[in-house]
């Protein structure tokens, strides 16, 4: 070293700062602030560069991303200003806490009601007094929500979160979920939504004047097609399967620009059958489009959409191609029809106002769809979910399956899928079935983890009625194929072993819906059957052994194969064997109760399920039969970014410092039980910690 | 065997093999063929290539890095292999002319094991340890210090 460096940085500054990146990417975030707090020098190039590469490359990005308002620093009175970076990185930071040490805020809000539930929340709105904004009477709610139940299903998407219950989606724009001046209470404001009602006969609009809905337009399922939930596949009480596309329309009058939806296709169904779950899978590669329905008899449609036409006008259902299979109880399909054309585009639904409308009662057919127990006793297929997947190329072609839910022994097939070259068409390859478990199970929910997420697409997670969660690595399903195909015989009827279970010893509640929260996506969160209550799994110690090139197997120490480049190997079968042998005692010991799981529910008594759970990186929302509910894990960690309480000298002229009035204000309302309105800020929540197991209540603030 | 060219004229033959570690001078072997003709590397002196083609030499027999190796060098595992740590053991301005010969050569391995030095050397560390081990000047006022200590207590204890 130069005996009098004039550099401040001397040795380190003497490489370039890509070079310098490569060594901070090895650095822990501790390491960083200190390496930061050395010169100027080192500060400038961790506040700029650092920072900004740690909050790019290590975090998911959300999803619905706050941080992107949380305003450049100013700080005139502050000696250092830090870079917005440098705020990001520590909202990711402070998140991950958050999501360990259970500080969130937590508030629900009430579904509205058909008919006078608008209005209702018209007065909630532009009230401030609280004795005016109170809801009708509990008995009347309780009677107008038995008559209107409907399951409820949210999306989630970059542009938007959607509510949909009965034939209303309400949307729930970016800039409404984003904005960081918003009080917490108002985060989902149904009155200040958009309203938008379906129409299975094609005529749709935001016009829902129907007092009382006919529940054979009730929405029954419904799923993004599109990162950005622009493009909605929606499932119908009567059978009929539309994909459909919001769009923003500049009003005429307003500034404010209206949204409306516009049908893109319809798919009606020949009898009246109740669509139970769609799903959708685009190919990045090809763009082209693969839906999925599956009614709850167990039809399986199956809709493949061809390039370019997913962003096509009406035309475009001369492109796409419909498959239909009937599968029994046992998981076997039987193929029933297939169109190419837009055949079935003119309405053959036979669900409306010429038939009886039924009244909507318990045993209307949106409440049958709400699952009720694994063993019915009833012959004939149940089936309760679909879900398409892979989309991963394998080799020379995409590989991609059909996974089916449903009440049997095993629960739940997966399928092949496979293009017919010439013709298109798409047909069912074999099934894999999953190890049976010697008795009647039914499968209610399906998901793979979004791509943002550090847990492998291959993963799916399948809940089940036992209250676990099980996980299938999907990339044993092209090795198995290749290995019966090369040895010419199929003696290991491929069935699937889980290759890790999630359940813990209060969890015998049923799963009803599943999905991926927290930095990273790496929390799995399981909506129970009962109590409102949803299960918190941490994903990491299943991911460490899921290294990126690892196949198959979570790996254990002694036989890790981590191979170079190849995502495809074909294993011998006495290999696969022994694999076999000992995975079941690895799905024992996987993910039982280990540490970080945990499990929360509302502060208001609740029998209901939570029957869709969707998440962000900071955000989970769940939805009851009447309320939905907000875990807000950010809400903290923007207060702490927003009004650094670096100390009490610094706070006292810390130019934010308003955001502490809000956070006693939140304070207030909770104390103050606002139930009056139809948000209410619950503050904390209850959650059970399986470690320590203790019952015990959130944090609202670090 | 191949000729290498320093920035300070000094020639060094070494194994194909061991020269082909760098995927620099693979390439450039590749694109004019064999040749006798030494390959100038006017960005490497010569006690660096030295040390460089020591590593090379201990490494020849490796099995090439894979490809998308992405993912490994975002992880921040900083374990290194005995024989790497020993050679790696160097004054400060050996070892930032290694990371930076390293990178210029395309050697990523030792790429890897250069920077992941560096790093060990600030982790765990006061900024007042990094400092010294860096040789930094603070130039920072009291307030800024005083600042910086304050922003920096919710990094802590993760």
């Amino acid at each position: 070293m130069a005996a009098d460096p004039p550099a401040t940085l001397a040795g380190l500054s003497s490489l370039p700062s890509d070079l310098l990146l490569l060594i901070a990417a090895k650095l822990d975030p501790i390491d960083l602030a200190n390496l930061a707090a050395t010169c100027t020098s080192s500060l400038r190039f961790v506040d700029d560069l650092a920072w900004r590469a740690f909050v790019q490359s290590r975090q998911a990005p959300l999803v619905l991303d706050r941080t992107a308002s949380i305003p450049a620093p100013t700080a005139p009175d502050l000696a250092l200003q830090r870079s917005v970076w440098w705020h990001r990185a520590k909202f990711h930071l402070s998140l991950s806490r958050a999501w360990q040490q259970k500080i969130l805020l937590a508030t629900q809000h009430d579904l509205p009601l058909p008919g006078h539930a608008s209005r209702a929340h018209q007065k909630l709105s532009s009230s401030a007094s609280r004795a005016v904004a109170r809801p009708p009477p509990a008995s009347d709610f309780h009677k107008s929500a038995k008559l209107a139940f409907a399951m409820p299903y949210l999306v989630l998407g970059h542009s938007r979160l959607v509510v949909a219950v009965r034939s209303d989606l309400h949307l729930f724009e970016r800039t409404q979920l984003t904005s960081i001046d918003t009080p917490s209470l108002q985060a989902l404001d149904f009155s200040k939504c958009h309203t938008l009602h379906l129409d299975t006969h094609g005529r749709p609009g935001s016009d829902h004047s129907r007092a009382t809905p006919n529940p054979w337009q009730d929405i029954t399922a419904i799923k993004k097609v599109d990162d950005d939930c622009d493009e909605l596949v929606v499932g119908f009480a009567n059978g009929t399967l539309q994909r459909i596309r919001i769009v923003a329309q500049r009003g005429k009058r307003n500034k404010a620009s209206r949204l409306h939806v516009i049908v893109v296709e319809t798919i009606a169904s020949p009898r009246r059958r109740e669509i139970a779950d769609v799903s959708s899978s685009r190919l990045a590669q090809t763009d082209e489009i693969v839906l999925a329905s599956i009614s709850k008899r167990g039809a399986l449609q199956v809709v493949t959409v061809p390039a370019g036409q997913s962003t096509g006008d009406n035309d475009a259902s001369d492109m796409r191609q419909v498959e239909e299979w009937q599968i029994d109880h046992e998981g076997r399909p039987s193929h029933r029809r297939s169109t190419d054309q837009s055949s079935t585009s003119t309405s053959t639904s036979d669900g409306d106002e010429g038939s009886a409308t039924p009244s909507r009662s318990f045993r209307s057919p949106a409440f049958q769809n709400a699952p009720l127990t694994g063993s019915t006793g009833v012959k004939g297929t149940r089936a309760w979910c679909v879900h398409v997947g892979g989309g991963q190329v394998v080799g020379e072609q995409d590989q991609r399956w059909v996974a089916v839910g449903l009440t049997g022994d095993p629960a739940l097939f997966i399928y092949m899928l496979k293009r017919r070259a010439g013709l298109g068409r798409t047909e069912l390859g074999s099934t894999y079935p999953l190890t049976s478990s010697g008795r009647r199970t039914s499968v209610f929910a399906l998901a793979t983890p979004p791509p943002t997420s550090i847990v492998p697409p291959y993963l799916l997670f399948a809940g089940f009625y036992d209250g676990s969660v099980r996980v299938y690595d999907t990339r044993q399903l092209y090795r198995r194929r290749r290995a019966s195909g090369s040895d010419g015989g199929a003696s290991d009827e491929a069935t699937l072993r889980p290759v890790a279970t999630f359940s813990d010893a209060f969890g015998d509640a049923a799963v009803y819906s599943i999905a991926f929260g927290g930095v990273g996506g790496c929390m799995l969160l399981a909506g129970n059957r009962q109590h409102a209550r949803v299960r918190i799994w941490d994903l990491r110690e299943l991911v460490v052994r899921f290294e990126p090139g690892s196949l198959g197997r979570p790996r254990s120490d002694s036989t890790s194969q981590i191979l170079t480049r190849s995502r495809h190997r074909i294993v011998r079968p006495d290999q696969d064997d022994e694999d076999d042998d000992d995975g079941g005692d690895r799905e024992e010991g996987a993910g039982r109760e280990g540490p970080g799981a945990w499990f929360v529910f509302p502060a208001y008594p609740s029998s209901s399920p939570q029957y869709s759970i969707v998440a962000d990186a900071d955000r989970v929302w769940g939805v009851t039969d009447r309320k939905v509910w907000v875990l807000d894990f950010g809400r903290p960690c923007l207060d702490l970014c927003l009004a650094p309480r670096s100390g009490p000298e610094v706070r006292g002229h810390s130019p934010t410092s308003g955001v502490d009035e809000r956070n006693d204000q939140v304070q207030d309302q909770d104390e103050g039980e606002g139930e009056a309105t139809g948000s209410h800020v619950m503050g904390t929540v209850a959650y059970f910690e399986h470690e320590r197991s203790l019952f015990l209540r959130s944090r609202l603030a670090f | 065997m191949v000729s290498l060219t320093t920035s300070d004229n000094e020639q060094f033959t070494v194994d194909k093999d061991v020269a082909e570690r760098s995927v620099l001078i693979k390439q450039m072997l590749e694109d004019i063929g064999d040749t006798d003709q030494p390959i100038p590397l006017p960005n490497v002196s010569s006690n660096v290539l030295k040390k460089v083609l020591e590593y090379c030499a201990h490494h020849r027999n490796d099995p090439p890095p894979p490809a998308d190796d992405a993912e490994e060098s975002r992880r921040r595992t900083t374990d290194i292999s005995e024989w790497d740590s020993k050679f790696i053991q160097v004054d400060q301005e050996m070892l930032f002319e290694i990371i930076l010969a390293a990178n210029y050569l395309d050697i990523k391995p030792l790429l890897d094991v250069g920077c992941k030095t560096v790093a060990n050397m600030i982790k765990g560390k006061t900024p007042e340890e990094i400092r010294k081990v860096f040789n930094i000047q603070n130039d920072f006022s009291p307030e800024e210090e005083a600042q910086i200590r304050k922003e920096n207590e919710w990094a802590e204890d993760r």
